[in-house]
């Protein structure tokens, strides 16, 4: 056991070495932002000379020689466009998507999981035919429309819920709405079809003959076992979380990690992409590492 | 992908044809629409016309009825979306076609040798799933620029890993069965047993995959045009007519709306394909 | 104490309370970029914050004519040294006086070469600064320097107090600003939202409104709305295609600058084939239909120009546009030696107020002059990257504008002058009339060469002005607000009905 888990733990650096080591090369291999960063109307010397104290002219190796050997220190740069130590941006900004993420994660697995028993419960009736299309309908509609749509209706002809921002309830509701959809019908899906599954087997039957409510069965019984590919799913889908979470930050305005990473990349703020994308590296590879673990947990026969 | 067993014992047969007859049903429809466009009575898609801005559905114009309305330079937003449909559809296709060719390539090689070359794509795998494929995209297209070419190159490199998964373990599988050791024993080159007798039964769980991958693929295409980093107006895409239609939510709402649809239709359409043809052919994609 | 006293003590101290509370005028402004941080020498993006926390020696009037700030006056003492005369009693908001010390030391960190201030090339022309007594200060130019005045109006020479700039060190201050302004910053939160309140003991008096919040809202129809639904009382940059929507509506007033915004222009590479010949160029500039730019795709929020300086620039020179004259063109073109015409590329953000949409007619309007452009759009920090480097296609469009400046040098010499990296022009007469505008300190003089590079651009088209674009604010009627030409909101002039 101890083992595995170090061989895991030792497999997830392997991963963020290398990541760091991509994204590092890709984004410096077409050449640096001096010129981005000086104001119109700056001399070619004075954007050498700037590009010189920054280090860009130095050779790729030495670069990222240096980077990594920040990062060790605990330094992992000074974004170009803020002036600040990124990981004070990042961890400002970390909240926002965090509450916007555990909302969106929260009100889906709920509703999720709930559509997905009441269809397990009365398989290919009106009743299940109306939750599966519901589910269908949140993994078929795009995050950044379902946002569009939704800002169309509530706030500019009902002008019910602001259209952006942070720090009210009111505007977390639509963004937290459109990051979810997505997710409560892939759980739906996934929760109805293993309960199926689940609740064929002889020892639910053996349950269900003895006279025991169908309620009971299901909660009781069933979902322990039906749970396990749900919750790895959720480890799967917890990277395009970020994904998903960086379009909606943009449509609603939402002071998040996800549009800080977009602003980013589009001023070339080489210190901030990569390190925005080392955390999202760390956070799926630590979320697949605790889902592992999960998984021998609910089901030691389970090699990985 | 649980297969859901249960429901097939069922009723098989309806519940498969249903589903599938649905789903291909809107494919088909919207892809004929699609290609079949440039020979429809509709207004062109590119030329501007600014006695036309912001029509509503329905509205009569000078080249001919506007049925979904007009956009901000008065062009047609039904010619639009079909044209937009075309373009993303070429796009997703290839992406897919190349992603599932390199990944099923590199997966059978490595599941076939074992080994380092296998331990070595593992990790390669692992550290391409570990980037969000958006961040990812947006940020090759932002170093790269954002043309056709590589679009779809850079969609393809970000669907390999899980062909080259499924590939893998596949290949794994089938390298086991008794069949292919006889072939093995019999002294056959490594290319002739990977192509004639392991990717054969590669097949089906590929193409199962492509079905799934597909709708993501065009949701992930959308969104890289919404956020305008995709191919640029005046060339229609799914993802750019929504982006584009965003800035002029208070004029008009149905700049936004069906480029959606179309997006959401077809995405359902894929899926309840890819579904039946899962449960169809009994595939597990573990 | 007893509960019900306390009780009531409490309820009549709210009661005290509201009414100065109901009073205190707040007004929210929507921004289209936010800002990431308010060192005013240090700044990467527009001043239009640090305006109102900062103060100039020389300040900048509604006119646009240059006053006295914090310095009451100033002259040239000779042709390379100038006396400033400072305002007596005037101190930040932590107490500091502002003083010659202070004026020095705010322009000394951004001279310093090892700061590696982005604004440097602002006040290059500074050789030395001192401080002369307490309120005098004495500033040395390399060469003569006409513009100095006009440079100690605008970013970067912002006073700062040393006291508090030393003990806080320049992260901290670029955080926590402290000025001698009209307001002072109450909370800085990135990406959300700037809070300033009234500075009481601003030297021109207090502010009438007390409260101001600025909130960052880069997506227009989200500025918009917010607007319309009353979260904010001002938006600043509503594109020109979005004014129907704010048709109608009793409530809000749309503020036109004309002229206030950027000159849109063509760029040429004038050491490629064909356009290293006048007479193609000529050619180019008479076959685009430029007011059709303005009053179609810019619904009438643009003016098309003859020259890159604007109309309130010091040396401007009112050159009209050039008029469409499509015949000219063609028989300008045969002359050349390219009768049937020839490829081009053509490279055009979307940056600007529907500037992909501009550059697509100016395609199709030189094709009917035989002139077939291949229009690439690319992505605007792709583009810079390839401006700056001079990689950019042959034909370039892209805007200038001067202002902060208001001087027709600011508009003219970074496109013009040979060797800037910005200008793709290769004129020794350009290169002579410049230079030589920058070494004349007298007015007069500066003006006439200043028209004369206008007049030559004018008939040797080195690039292509096309049209000068408005800026529009969008505001509550419950606000007096006028829009400058020079793009400052200087909050103190704002008053609430």
């Amino acid at each position: 056991m101890l083992n595995l888990i170090v061989n895991r733990l030792g497999q997830s650096l392997l991963v963020m070495f290398g990541v760091s080591a991509l994204i590092f090369f890709s984004l410096h291999i077409t050449g640096d932002p001096a010129a981005l960063m000086m104001p119109p109307g700056s001399s070619q010397q004075e954007i050498d000379r700037f590009r010189h104290s920054m280090g860009f002219d130095r050779p790729l190796l030495w670069q990222y020689g240096h980077y990594l050997s920040g990062i060790l220190h605990g330094d992992f740069g000074e974004s170009l466009r803020y002036s600040q130590p990124v990981l004070a941006l990042i961890a400002e900004r970390l909240p926002a998507t965090a509450l916007l993420a555990v909302s969106a994660l929260a009100w889906s697995s709920v509703l999720g999981l709930l559509l997905g028993i009441v269809s397990a419960l009365r398989p290919h009736g009106p009743l299940d035919l109306l939750c599966r299309l519901l589910a269908f309908s949140g993994q078929a509609i795009p995050v950044f429309w379902l946002g569009l749509l939704m800002i169309l209706l509530f706030s500019l002809r009902l002008q019910w819920l602001p259209s952006g921002g942070y720090g009210t309830f009111a505007a977390l509701i639509m963004p937290a709405i459109s990051l979810g959809a997505f997710y409560m019908s892939a759980v739906a899906r996934l929760a109805r079809a293993s309960l199926l599954e689940v609740l064929q087997t002889d020892y639910i039957r053996t349950a269900r003959a003895k006279g025991l409510s169908a309620w009971r069965i299901v909660v009781r019984h069933g979902l322990r076992n039906a749970l396990i590919p749900v919750i790895t799913v959720q480890g799967m889908y917890f990277a395009s979380l970020l994904g998903g979470a960086l379009v909606t930050e943009i449509i609603f305005s939402w002071p998040g990690i996800g549009r800080l990473a977009i602003q980013a990349i589009q001023n070339r703020d080489f210190p901030l992409v990569q390190a925005i994308v080392l955390l999202a590296a760390l956070v799926f590879v630590a979320i697949n590492l605790i889902i592992d673990l999960l998984y021998l947990a609910l089901n030691p026969r389970i090699r990985l | 992908m649980i297969e859901p067993r249960a429901a097939l014992r069922r009723r098989p047969g309806r519940r498969i044809y249903g589903d599938a007859l649905i789903g291909t049903l809107l494919l088909v429809v919207i892809i004929a629409a699609a290609l079949l466009s440039p020979w429809l009575p509709l207004p062109d898609a590119l030329t501007n016309n600014l006695q036309e801005v912001f029509l509503p559905p329905g509205s009569p114009g000078a080249q001919g009825t506007h049925w979904l309305g007009t956009d901000q330079l008065g062009r047609d937003l039904l010619s639009r979306i079909l044209a937009g449909t075309r373009l993303s559809l070429m796009v997703v296709v290839l992406s897919a076609l190349i992603g599932a060719a390199i990944g099923t390539a590199l997966g059978t090689i490595a599941g076939y040798l074992g080994g380092w070359v296998d331990a070595l794509l593992m990790r390669l795998i692992d550290i391409q799933l570990a980037i969000p494929f958006i961040l990812l995209i947006l940020l090759v297209i932002a170093l790269m620029g954002a043309s056709l070419t590589n679009i779809i190159v850079i969609m393809g490199c970000t669907s390999w890993a899980i062909y080259a998964r499924v590939a893998r373990a596949k290949t794994l599988e089938i390298r086991e069965l008794e069949y292919i050791q006889a072939v093995r024993a019999m002294g056959f080159s490594l290319p002739r047993v990977l192509f004639r007798h392991i990717l054969p039964n590669l097949f089906t769980p590929l193409v199962v995959l492509l079905t799934l991958d597909v709708p993501r693929l065009i949701v992930l295409e959308a969104s890289v045009g919404f956020l305008g980093m995709g191919i640029q107006p005046p060339t229609p895409t799914l993802g750019n007519l929504i982006g584009e239609g965003r800035s002029y939510m208070l004029l008009s709402q149905w700049l936004v709306l069906y480029p959606g649809l179309v997006i959401a239709a077809l995405v359902v359409g894929c899926n309840l394909l890819g579904d039946a043809l899962l449960r169809r052919t009994h595939t597990r994609l573990e | 104490m007893k509960r019900p006293a306390l009780k009531f003590a409490t309820t009549a101290l709210l009661f005290a309370l509201l009414p100065a509370a109901a009073q205190a005028a707040e007004i929210t402004i929507a921004q289209a970029a936010s800002a990431t941080a308010m060192d005013p020498g240090f700044l990467k993006e527009s001043a239009t914050l640090v305006d109102n926390i900062f103060d100039t020696m020389v300040r900048r009037g509604d006119d646009m004519s240059l006053q006295p700030g914090l310095a009451t006056e100033w002259k040239a003492v000779d042709a390379n040294t100038w006396l400033f005369t400072l305002r007596e009693g005037v101190t930040f908001t932590d107490g500091e006086p502002v003083n010659a010390e202070a004026v020095k030391f705010s322009l000394d960190r951004i001279l310093d070469p090892n700061s590696h201030a982005p604004t440097i090339s602002y006040i290059r022309t500074i050789k030395s600064v001192e401080a002369v007594g307490d309120n005098q200060v004495r500033i040395t130019t390399h060469g003569p320097d006409p513009l100095l005045p006009t440079r100690m109006s605008r970013y970067p020479a912002y006073i700062v107090p040393p006291g508090y700039v030393k003990k806080v060190g320049d992260s901290e201050f670029a955080r926590k600003p402290v000025g001698s302004g009209a307001y002072r910053l109450e909370a800085f939160v990135p990406d959300e939202k700037v809070v300033m309140v009234a500075n009481e003991h601003y030297w021109r008096g207090k502010p009438a409104i007390d409260r101001v919040t600025w909130r960052p809202i880069p997506e227009a129809t989200a500025r918009l709305t917010a607007l319309l639904t009353g979260e904010v009382q001002l938006v600043e940059n509503v594109p020109a295609d979005l004014v129907p929507a704010l048709k109608n509506r009793p409530n809000v007033v749309l503020e036109q600058v004309k002229g206030g915004g950027l000159t849109i222009y063509l760029g040429l590479k004038d050491a490629e084939k064909p356009l290293n010949d006048v007479r193609v160029r000529q050619a180019l500039s008479l076959a685009l239909n430029r007011p059709a730019y303005t009053q179609q795709l810019l619904h009438g929020y643009g003016t098309p120009t003859g020259t890159m300086a604007g109309a309130s620039d010091f040396g401007y020179l009112p050159v009209p546009a050039t008029v469409q004259d499509v015949a000219k063109a063609k028989s300008l073109l045969a002359e050349a030696g390219y009768p049937d015409g020839f490829t081009l590329r053509i490279q055009a953000p979307r940056r600007y107020i529907a500037s992909a949409d501009v550059a697509q007619a100016i395609v199709q309007d030189l094709s009917a002059i035989g002139v077939k452009a291949q229009l690439e759009v690319p992505e605007w920090s792709v583009y810079t990257q390839q401006v700056a480097a001079q990689k950019q296609a042959p034909v370039y469009m892209l805007a200038w504008g001067s202002t902060q400046t208001l001087d027709a040098d600011a508009a003219l010499f970074p496109i013009l002058r040979s060797g800037e990296p910005y200008s793709t022009v290769h004129d020794a007469t350009f290169d002579t009339l410049l230079d030589k505008s920058r070494q004349t300190v007298d007015a007069g003089e500066r003006k006439k060469l200043l028209e004369q590079v206008q007049q030559r651009v004018a008939e040797q088209q080195p690039l292509l002005p096309l049209y000068r674009e408005d800026t529009l604010y969008a505001h509550s009627n419950a606000l007096v607000f006028k829009g400058r030409v020079d793009a400052r909101i200087p909050l103190y002039d704002l008053r609430l009905k």
